[in-house]
């Protein structure tokens, strides 16, 4: 994948996404949260502070994503893979409703984003394109793209270093929600602010869930970390990438409206 | 701002980001000789142990020795002493989060090492009070820590701070060594009255010498070294913090060289190059440092998140060999109180400086200032930092009167300070 942008300059963004979780005001999503949120304490808080960042050292994750596909309802999901040393990532996307020109795989670098829709091939191939199987390059747009904004998210649960664990503590809303049980691991399940959720191995350390919602405010989502580690993630070989500016603008024009 | 991020997903952050007498022994607090020596290991097997047992007015005594412990500071008015700054140490390996979390009242940690921890050095936090009036806010008196002592302290490769103390107040932190952070070496945050001081401190190769985040009120930062940093003192206000803006700090006769130093750990919001930076803080006092080899600027008054900077007075300071020796940013043109007399400097933003912003006689500004800062680069892996080498040793650590940090400390007399020499 390419990476036009300098390292340091993905290490810096990892960093303010951080910031972008821990202020954020969006609505949660759980479904079994406690009616009785307890103050968190210090060991919690501390926990807290090295979470997003044992991510980081972790190298990266596979993970799997739900979120609403829009007020109509509907689900889009994600699986795959983030490297969070390199901000590079790779997943399959699926919705519980029929799209025009599906989406079904996307990659991403820093500033990059790699679309992979099966149905502009036919469209592309009549409109004179020559090609077998495509993907898409584009610029990431986060004023306009929701997978872009959940990328994002997806990037930003991993930070250069620890948090600050008495700022979260005196966050409004940071809370002890429950234990839990997830995948078979016990878990505490821990609020950062009003709306931020962790399900974190008190033992490990590790973050195995996160809830929050994406840049609009408007959806929720979670986020399961399945398998950490290191991950290499390149843009499938066989496919010929086309650049999103060299496209008919009639097929620029649909896919802007597609997840 | 000191820093902005770029790049295409800068504008989903841009909302977000807002979220960035030398040899002198301490007079804070009183001598204790009424309390029991508990010796790590002789009479508790870790120091952690050690600590649980002991009572207020106690002496924890550690051995030489490596200690792999995250210890909990509980108990108010005990003092934790190593018999040899340099071969008591404290090592976290990367997996423990701090090396001294202080969360009473009256503790002293002395002569001893603390490195390799995940989060900091040494803590001391009024945040996890639960007996305080929550009405009160926290870092003010009522809610906060009352009275601390961090001495002879070398703390080194740490994850976060060295040395680090928050709605905490009556504070002294001397004879402190703090290197290879990637965010700064010593930080005093949030609290009013912070009623702290910090002398005789060494600060090199970290993200920031000094940072003090809306830390207000009796704050000193006097006769010290802060070399080698990416950034080196900045007292500033913030809105992530309670208690802003950041007022009436005294940064004086400190010795501040080259903060510029691209081989320090790297902060993620990537401050870099300042001597003194005062980062919209209130009635500053910059008064009689020596300031050099800063690529960007050797003293610095700007606004910072929404919070503009007022009334800090930047005087009698020499400077040399820095890219701006003096710079104002600022939209008020009258400067809004914050003036520069009587410095040592060959050039500044805006020119004339001293005409313009004087502290006597100002005649203006004719617009806006605004100066350009610099970008942060790519820095080492705090962890792969080599170890400081010996720092001087708290004299007869094993008989020295044990000295309860209660109270605030002795404040320095500000005409006493004298510019410091060249080291």
């Amino acid at each position: 994948m390419s990476a036009d942008c300098p390292s340091w300059r993905a290490r810096r963004l990892a960093g303010l996404f951080v910031a972008l979780i821990a202020v954020s005001t969006m609505q949660a999503c759980s479904d079994g949260e406690s009616s009785a949120p307890v103050p968190l304490t210090r060991e919690q808080a501390t926990l807290m502070a090295d979470v997003l960042y044992r991510n980081r050292e972790s190298g990266g994750a596979r993970f799997s994503l739900s979120t609403p596909l829009g007020p109509e309802g509907g689900t889009l999901t994600m699986s795959g893979e983030v490297d969070w040393t390199e901000h590079h990532g790779h997943a399959l996307v699926a919705t519980s409703t029929s799209t025009d020109d599906p989406l079904t795989e996307v990659w991403w670098s820093l500033d990059r984003v790699f679309e992979r829709r099966p149905s502009l091939d036919e469209t592309l191939i009549d409109a004179g394109v020559s090609l077998t199987a495509s993907v898409i390059e584009r610029p990431v747009d986060m004023e306009r793209r929701r997978i872009d904004q959940l990328i994002a998210l997806i990037v930003a649960l991993a930070s250069e270093q620890p948090e600050n664990a008495g700022l979260i503590m005196q966050t409004e809303g940071s809370a002890f929600l429950r234990n839990d049980t997830l995948r078979g691991t016990d878990v505490e399940v821990l609020r950062y602010g009003e709306r931020t959720i962790y399900w974190v191995d008190p033992v490990t350390g590790r973050m195995l869930r996160f809830e929050g919602t994406d840049e609009s405010r408007s959806f929720p989502i979670v986020v399961d970390l399945l398998e950490t580690g290191d991950r290499d993630v390149l843009v499938d070989g066989t496919l010929q990438v086309l650049a999103f500016d060299d496209l008919p603008s009639d097929v620029t024009a649909r896919l802007t409206t597609s997840p | 701002m000191l820093s902005r991020p770029r790049g295409p997903f800068a504008s989903i952050i841009a909302t977000a980001v807002l979220v960035f007498s030398l040899g002198a022994t301490a007079s804070c607090g009183s001598d204790s000789e009424s309390g029991r020596v508990i010796s790590v290991p002789g009479d508790a097997a870790s120091i952690q142990e050690a600590v649980d047992r002991a009572e207020s007015g106690d002496l924890v005594l550690i051995e030489a020795g490596v200690y792999h412990e995250s210890v909990v500071v509980s108990t108010p008015r005990i003092t934790i002493r190593g018999v040899d700054r340099n071969e008591v140490v404290l090592d976290g390996r990367y997996e423990l989060p701090n090396g001294f979390e202080v969360t009473s009242d009256g503790v002293a940690v002395e002569n001893l090492t603390v490195h390799s921890f995940r989060q900091n050095g040494v803590i001391v936090s009024g945040a996890y009070r639960r007996d305080a009036d929550a009405s009160i806010p926290v870092g003010t008196t009522g809610n906060s820590i009352r009275g601390f002592r961090v001495s002879h302290v070398t703390a080194y490769n740490n994850g976060l701070y060295g040395v680090y103390s928050f709605a905490a107040q009556d504070g002294l932190i001397e004879n402190v060594y703090a290197s290879g952070h990637p965010d700064s070496g010593i930080y005093v945050g949030q609290c009013k009255p912070c009623n702290t001081v910090l002398r005789s401190v060494v600060a090199e190769n970290n993200a920031i010498g000094y940072y003090g985040t809306n830390a207000s009120g009796n704050v000193w930062v006097v006769e010290s070294v802060f070399r080698g940093n990416r950034l080196g003192v900045a007292p500033n206000s913030q809105s992530t913090e309670k208690l802003a803006p950041q007022e009436d700090a005294v940064i004086a006769g400190n010795l501040v060289v080259d903060n510029d130093n691209v081989n320090a750990p790297e902060i993620p919001m990537g401050f870099f190059s300042g001597g003194i930076v005062v980062g919209a803080g209130t009635r500053n006092t910059i008064a009689r440092n020596r300031v050099s080899g800063h690529s960007w600027a050797g003293i610095a008054v700007m606004p910072m998140n929404s919070y503009e900077p007022e009334g800090n007075q930047v005087t009698g300071n020499v400077m040399a060999d820095n890219g701006l020796d003096l710079v104002y940013i600022g939209s008020a043109t009258d400067g809004d109180g914050n003036c520069f007399s009587d410095n040592s400097f060959a050039s500044s933003a805006p020119e004339s400086i001293e005409e313009a912003l004087s502290c006597t006689n100002p005649t203006g500004l004719a617009r806006p200032s605004a100066v350009d800062t610099q970008q942060s680069s790519p820095g080492p892996d705090y962890r792969t930092l080599p170890a400081p080498p010996a720092q001087p040793s708290m004299p007869d650590a094993r008989t020295a009167p044990r000295t309860v940090a209660d109270g605030p400390p002795a404040y320095p007399d500000l005409e006493a300070i004298v510019v410091p020499d060249v080291r």
